[in-house]
């Protein structure tokens, strides 16, 4: 220590410095993103309206014209309408058209208001009436089978490791085996999907089923490690001591050991989903790209799911479709803070 | 003894559903391996690792030249080493600020906050990356005369690297938090300021555990699909410079594979062949993050 106190004690300052810098860049880097989303999502939450007593059928949506002639006072305005109403983008309106457009504004016959749509119609080719019902079925029934695939046999493998199995080289393999699972490209559990699901068992192509499996296959390594964690942080003394009770090993996993590490396995396969939830890359490979307008009410029945949805929009160019990509974001990113906001409530709420 | 019976019964499924994760990774070896091969043959190996010039999209079925896969995976470093560049410098920081400097508030705020930014699908990153970032790139560098397309490696790297920067520095801060209270005392009983503590002592302490959450971050930015789908391009290019388009392992796949499926023309087995190199890529830098770096773990305590 040659250098004296007063330089030390300044480079230790500057050290202090960036680490709070390089915190607050990447606050800043992941807050400008979500901020950018935000703002550019909220408006697809809103559509415009266009009297029908203006009688302008050029103003509005191709498929909403015909609600004309049922008496309907506000009629769904066409895309480029909607985009020059919201952000003055002019896009393929006449000039007429615009004259039009600013003269029903100060009439009051054109309007925006809550886009129920949105959340209730599935795709469609027109940016002003397609929705993310489908997507958010889709997205629900492929989780439902991601869950029950991944659950129990992740359960399972971690109690049979954490509990059962001998210490010997075949434990040491099945090991890193998951270890090394729970960091593989996600793309690659696609292929799998593909060449087992798909080209072996002959499996429906776009459907919620081979989706969900691909998932579930995706997530059991990541539902493991935390089971795991969950199952090794339950005090030994516990088990001693049932087991001198006399209870059967069984008896002592699932009368104590399962229920002590509850909060710690939940938290896990939550985290799991919301991750499974967020996936495209796998889906793809396995052919889930289709562009589907109705729902799936089956397991077998062609599906999309949000994300996927979301991928296919950001691939229009069309100024309507960017404007709800981003409301679809949004969306997937609040189901996903849910999500990871009850886990960490659990963890929090049981940790002590 | 109904119940033994039932016991050794649930003990078997117990160790069936272990066995289904050996049973996953010989599945993916299989399934890849197995297309892989009947991609080699018809295509020579030599000429896939080694050959400078990718271009299945445009060849005539039936042709079996065009699959060099150099310059994939010369756009795969690229993209990936400018992601590191910028998620290993700050994403240490960030895991030294939290572990050693911040209040336990702020740390017990901001580590759930990470680790939740750290879940944001890629998505929704490739998509900013092709909306906002890639745009503001453009004009920047037509502010100082320099030609950038719009899906350069430098887009799709930085938007990777702040993909990872979460969780890298959650890994790192685990890493360092979970060092001995004992060290640092010792080092600051000894009259080291905190800095000096933190360079000399807390990270060669925690090399190993640092170093394995580097290569996972590496592994994750090689295997990244929807980043690089999104905003890097199709067109193979062999160059290292950032401002140019590259694409990569993982965008050639997606794009080979969504189209007509059929398995008997190179152009798909292809896909499988370059699976297979991710896979061994992957493989390879897991395994020495979870066992090659523990050799070197010190035992404190």
């Amino acid at each position: 220590m040659t250098s004296s106190l007063k330089t030390r004690r300044r480079k230790e300052k500057w050290f202090r410095r960036m680490g709070f810098l390089s915190l607050c860049l990447a606050l800043l880097f992941l807050g400008g993103i979500l901020g950018k989303i935000v703002y550019t999502g909220y408006p697809a939450f809103f559509r415009t309206e266009v009297a029908a007593q203006a009688e302008r059928p050029d103003l509005l949506n191709v498929h909403a014209r015909y609600f004309l002639k049922e008496n309907k006072k506000w009629i769904t305005a066409s895309d480029d309408v909607d985009m020059y109403y919201k952000h003055e983008v002019v896009g393929n309106l006449t000039p007429h058209q615009i004259q039009a457009i600013d003269s029903l504004k100060n009439q009051g016959q054109i309007r925006l208001v809550f886009n129920t749509g949105f959340f209730t119609h599935s795709d469609s080719r027109e940016p002003e009436l397609a929705g993310i019902w489908g997507g958010l079925i889709g997205s629900l029934l492929t989780l439902f089978v991601t869950f029950c695939t991944a659950f129990p046999i992740g359960i399972g493998t971690a109690l049979y490791l954490e509990e059962f199995a001998p210490k010997n080289r075949f434990t040491n393999w099945v090991e890193a085996n998951i270890n090394n699972l729970a960091a593989v490209p996600s793309i690659l559990f696609g292929l799998l999907g593909l060449v087992f699901f798909i080209h072996f068992l002959g499996l429906p192509r776009p459907s919620a089923l081979v989706g969900g499996l691909t998932l579930g296959l995706m997530s059991l390594p990541v539902i493991v490690v935390a089971t795991r964690a969950a199952l090794s942080s339950v005090p030994p003394t516990l088990k001693e001591a049932a087991l001198g009770l006399g209870a059967t090993p069984l008896q002592v996993l699932f009368h104590h050991v399962v229920p002590m590490a509850m909060p710690g396995i939940m938290t896990g396969v939550i985290l799991s989903l919301a991750r499974a939830l967020g996936e495209t890359a796998p889906l793809l490979m396995i052919g889930m790209v289709a562009f589907i307008a109705t729902p799936p009410s089956t397991f077998l029945d062609p599906t999309t799911v949000l994300p996927v949805q979301i991928f296919n929009w950001s691939r229009s160019s069309e100024m309507g479709f960017v404007e709800n990509t981003s409301g679809a974001i949004l969306v997937l990113l609040i189901v996903l803070a849910i999500l990871n906001g009850i886990a960490i409530f659990i963890r929090k709420k049981f940790e002590s | 003894m109904r119940s033994l019976w039932l016991e050794r019964l649930v003990r078997y499924f117990f160790f069936l559903c272990a066995l289904s994760a050996v049973v996953i990774t010989i599945g993916i070896v299989v399934s890849l391996l197995g297309e892989t091969l009947r991609f080699f043959a018809r295509v020579s190996i030599i000429d896939f690792l080694f050959g400078l010039t990718w271009a299945p999209q445009t060849l005539p079925t039936g042709e079996t030249s065009g699959f060099g896969a150099i310059p994939l995976f010369t756009g795969t470093a690229l993209i990936t080493l400018i992601a590191m560049a910028v998620a290993l410098p700050c994403g240490t920081m960030v895991a030294i600020y939290l572990s050693e400097y911040a209040s336990q508030t702020m740390r017990q705020i901001f580590k759930p906050v990470l680790e939740t930014l750290a879940g944001i699908p890629t998505l929704v990153y490739g998509f900013f990356a092709v909306t906002t970032l890639g745009p503001l790139l453009r004009d920047t560098a037509e502010f100082f005369h320099l030609s950038l397309v719009s899906e350069s490696a430098l887009n799709a790297g930085l938007i990777m690297g702040i993909m990872i920067l979460p969780y890298m520095s959650s890994l790192c801060e685990d890493a360092l938090h979970s060092l001995p209270v004992a060290l640092r005392e010792g080092s600051m009983g000894l009259g080291a300021t905190s800095s000096e503590t933190i360079l000399k002592v807390l990270l060669p302490a925690a090399f190993p555990n640092l170093m394995a959450a580097f290569l996972l971050s590496l592994s994750r930015a090689i295997g990244e699909t929807m980043i690089v789908v999104m905003a890097a391009g199709l067109a193979a290019n062999l160059t290292f410079n950032p401002f140019e388009a590259v694409t990569t392992v993982t965008v050639q796949i997606v794009s080979l594979l969504t189209g007509d499926q059929e398995f008997d023309n190179a152009k798909t087995l292809a896909a499988f062949g370059l699976g297979f190199v991710l896979f061994v890529l992957t493989f390879v830098l897991n395994l020495l993050a979870l066992y090659g770096v523990k050799r070197y773990k010190r035992i404190y305590g």
